[in-house]
């Protein structure tokens, strides 16, 4: 039933829309939160702000290669004042389109009492073609899902040392 | 003769006007010589060099505005649209940062004591 759920919503999707919804809950998290940032930028708005990033420093010029090729950088990262603010079922509905029948595959999942961190990507035979992390701590929620082919070596100019090897690695692991 | 002449005379003198006959006088020459609003327009509209100049310099000036005004918009879009995507990508960075220091110190746990962090760890983590 789930299965054919998730094919008729394949189905419905409109072509090069946002593939991972975020829920309508985070809205509410939202307004909770002590510290919330949205960031929603489809294709066009990428190329618009391609335009105004600065090819000179090296963070700028590596953002704008990335941009360029993404369809799609989604972000949702909610802090709050106490415990207890946000439930498992408000992340569910992100995890739950995060499946194998839909070219997902975890690369990471680590859960400990604080904290649980996740990090999905869909790729074909060479490349990541999106990536999706989540990070659930007590009084902080993170969601960023990043449409498109990612060139993990442009990445790994934003990212801080080794992370891109070891992404890289997971990858050919499961291969 | 006398007679005709005295009626004449009668006749013919001279005559002070009523009062405040040139004031009306006046004022009936100006509302006779006032133009009405469609000739006021049909005058600006008769065509004539310096006016279709004065209304082209006018269109320019428009158009300039409108131009200046919508790439001001563009431009803060186009900012906005640049801080959201480092925004972005820093939060990226920091929670991807985040979990290759979980994952490390998974491995590093498990190198010590065999089996130990694997209990923590799902099928899925292939670092």
């Amino acid at each position: 039933m789930y299965k054919y759920a998730t094919c008729l919503f394949l189905v419905l999707l409109p072509a090069g829309a946002q593939e991972i919804r975020f829920p309508e809950s985070f809205e509410k998290l939202a307004a909770k939160a002590k510290e919330a940032v949205t960031v929603s930028l489809d294709g066009n708005m990428l190329q618009l702000a391609g335009n105004f990033l600065s090819g000179r420093s090296t963070g700028e010029a590596a953002a704008k290669q990335l941009a360029g090729d993404l369809k799609g950088i989604y972000v949702r990262s909610f802090q709050f004042e106490k415990e207890g603010e946000y439930t498992e079922a408000d992340v569910a509905p992100v995890r739950a389109q995060l499946t194998s029948e839909r070219g997902w595959s975890g690369v990471v999942n680590i859960t400990e009492p604080a904290e649980r961190v996740e990090v999905y990507v869909k790729k074909d035979a060479s490349r990541v073609l999106g990536m999706t992390v989540l990070v659930s701590e007590k009084r902080e929620l993170t969601v960023v899902y990043i449409d498109g082919p990612i060139d993990l070596k442009r990445l790994g100019e934003l990212l801080p040392k080794g992370l891109n090897a070891a992404v890289e690695k997971g990858m050919a692991g499961k291969q | 003769m006398d007679r005709l002449e005295d009626a004449l005379r009668e006749a013919l003198r001279r005559e002070a006007p009523p009062q405040g006959f040139a004031e009306r006088v006046v004022a009936r020459n100006a509302v006779l010589g006032k133009k009405g609003t469609w000739d006021v327009l049909r005058g600006w509209l008769a065509p004539g060099p310096a006016k279709w100049a004065a209304a082209a310099a006018l269109a320019i000036v428009l158009l300039a505005g409108i131009q200046h005004t919508s790439e001001l918009r563009r431009r803060a879009r186009g900012e906005a649209a640049r801080d959201q995507v480092l925004t972005a990508l820093r939060i990226t960075a920091v929670k991807l940062e985040q979990a290759r220091a979980k994952v490390e110190k998974t491995v590093r746990i498990e190198a010590l004591v065999p089996g130990e962090a694997g209990a923590q760890l799902k099928p899925s983590d292939s670092f």
